[in-house]
């Protein structure tokens, strides 16, 4: 999985509505790493997203793997490429397994029950994710973080390299959010490509190889983080001066 | 989901067995006559069918949109489909009434009368879903759903009150109108069958695309489901199975809506258990219910449809209480 990735190339994207929110973008995620996007709220980062997504109307150029993403079905879409939201809104009594399952149906005939290698696939997914759950528990009923991990695991099933989360740590306590930074650290260096909305800028310090600071629907800057989250940029996207005393960092324990 | 899932079936099927029974003995006249006994038997399981038919319809149509929704409250009589096939149907027998009985004498009314149900079912769902748009919340879908039943129904009524001229045409109206699966015979089970089978295998083929929907639209779409063609089919066979279930049994209510959450408590969200569980329980029910029409010591005989409403308001109630008090746990 070497090389390769999500490349836009003044790339625009549009509501429903027609209103344009993401105005000839150009960036690159690379394939074995964590890309943050950050910004502002209303900067366009979740519409991005689903622009890649097939969510909402994109003009431009949009390549995965230098494939061209506009002309893929809806079905080669969801082969390639897998999304977390920040809360899924999952309806009804559905456990665990069924919703690791849903990862599966692009895979399989929609009258067809999951086989035997969707099932290694699913649990292969939900182990990776360090999951010991019973499969048949409600998802509603597990935590946040726990059900993130679920909806890691279901984008994992769906065998797509290339993941895009939305915020993912947002109701996440801080455990729960570096377990999940350690997943996502994991699946990098298996070579996916990991995309990722970020709020919290120290997060996006720990967490992002390569930083895209979104303001107005235009990139702002991008770099590493060090590169971007600097006193300017700062100052001009989020109008706060940026203070560096230390702070505090967590990690997870070592056993 | 509470229980396994082998005695659900066991007890449906017991249902259907008791059901037909009681179907077949229910009734003024005596099925041990000899002399009537074929004419009652041909009758009793015509009518049987047909209430059969009509609750299954009503309930797996009730699935469909409860899917299409993400909703377990939508059912086709809550969201004005069924008000709208019954008008339909009732335009239907004024115009041919009216006019065609006298310019094509040849042509029967059960032959236009699915037309009608599925044109006035079509339209009302069309009317919903541009009003409400594609994922309304749980009281704007109720709250249009009960005006658009509302304004279906009186309009219905003012159809009616033209027709009370001619007393045949009123009454047949207004049988059509409370529901009432009496005088209907095989041309219009053999008319309502297909659009149950087609409606039925439909689900069943899209089932794991409506399992998907569960999460929502946008996450749905990304795992690989074509929502809009999703979308458009339920909506199409949703008024199909509305449409037939009013032309055999005219306006039936709540079997859509109680028959498949009081099964999903057992079989869980997944749609295709659901939705042959739904067909055999919402036959079940109706079936019932038109065996008490039968049986209730009245003058005159009960519309199906008031005893369904009797039955199912209580039970909507309290399943609209168990939602909103597991809402406020989770």
């Amino acid at each position: 999985m070497g090389g390769g990735g999500l490349t836009m190339e003044s790339l625009s994207v549009r509501l429903a509505c027609g209103h344009i929110v993401i105005k000839d973008v150009s960036l690159r995620c690379e394939r074995g790493h964590i890309t943050g996007l950050i910004g502002p709220n209303g900067a366009g980062k979740s519409s991005l997203i689903k622009g890649v997504l097939g969510l909402l109307r994109v003009s431009g150029l949009l390549q995965l793997d230098g494939d061209n993403v506009t002309e893929f079905s809806s079905i080669q879409r969801a082969k390639k490429l897998a999304y977390v939201p920040q809360q899924s809104r999952v309806e009804g009594d559905l456990m665990v397994q069924q919703v690791v399952d849903q990862g599966r149906f692009v895979h399989r005939s929609p009258m067809v029950r999951p086989s035997r290698l969707d099932r290694e696939i699913t649990s292969r997914s939900l182990e990776a994710m360090g999951l010991k759950l019973d499969p048949m528990r409600r998802f509603r009923e597990l935590s946040h973080g726990e059900q993130q991990r679920v909806l890691l695991a279901r984008a994992l099933a769906t065998e797509a390299t290339t993941i895009l989360l939305d915020e993912p740590t947002a109701s996440l306590d801080v455990r729960q959010a570096l377990v999940l930074h350690r997943h996502l650290h994991s699946l990098k260096v298996r070579g996916y490509c990991v995309v990722v909305v970020l709020h919290d800028l120290n997060e996006v310090k720990q967490l992002a190889d390569h930083v895209v600071l979104l303001h107005r629907g235009k990139v702002e800057r991008a770099g590493t983080a060090d590169e971007v989250i600097t006193r300017q940029p700062i100052i001009d996207v989020y109008g706060v001066e940026l203070v560096e005393r230390g702070g505090i960092v967590f990690s997870l324990p070592e056993t | 989901m509470s229980k396994p899932r082998v005695p659900i079936w066991i007890v449906l099927g017991l249902a259907l067995t008791l059901s037909l029974v009681l179907s077949m003995f229910a009734g003024h006249g005596d099925l041990y006559d000899s002399a009537l006994w074929s004419t009652f038997l041909q009758l009793r399981l015509y009518r049987f069918f047909a209430s059969f038919l009509a609750g299954g319809a009503l309930a797996v149509g009730g699935v469909l949109v409860q899917g299409l929704f993400r909703n377990p409250l939508a059912s086709p009589s809550l969201i004005g489909t069924s008000a709208g096939a019954t008008l339909g149907g009732a335009m239907v027998l004024l115009v041919f009434d009216i006019y065609l009985v006298k310019r094509v004498p040849w042509l029967p009314a059960e032959l236009l009368l699915p037309l009608g149900c599925l044109t006035g079912a079509l339209m009302a769902l069309v009317i919903l879903l541009t009003i409400a748009g594609p994922q309304p919340d749980r009281t704007s879908l109720l709250l249009i759903g009960f005006i658009l039943s509302s304004l279906f129904l009186s309009l219905g009524g003012l159809l009616s009150s033209l027709a009370q001229e001619n007393w045949e045409l009123g009454r047949a109206m207004l049988v059509f109108t409370l529901g009432g699966v009496d005088a209907k015979g095989a041309r219009h089970i053999a008319l309502a069958l297909p659009m149950i089978v087609g409606g039925l295998i439909y689900g069943l083929a899209w089932a794991s695309h409506l399992d998907v929907l569960l999460t929502g639209d946008d996450e749905a779409s990304t795992l690989g489901v074509e929502i809009y063609a999703v979308r458009r089919w339920i909506v199409i066979w949703t008024a199909v199975l509305t449409a037939a279930a009013v032309t055999l049994g005219g306006n039936v209510s709540f079997v859509g809506l109680i028959i498949p959450n009081m099964l999903r408590r057992y079989l869980g969200p997944i749609h295709r258990p659901l939705l042959l569980a739904a067909f055999l329980g919402g036959g079940c029910f109706v079936a019932f219910a038109d065996v008490l029409v039968r049986l209730l010591p009245t003058r005159g005989q009960i519309p199906l449809g008031v005893v369904t409403s009797l039955v199912g308001a209580p039970i909507f109630l309290r399943l609209l209480m168990m939602y909103t008090a597991e809402r406020e746990r989770i």
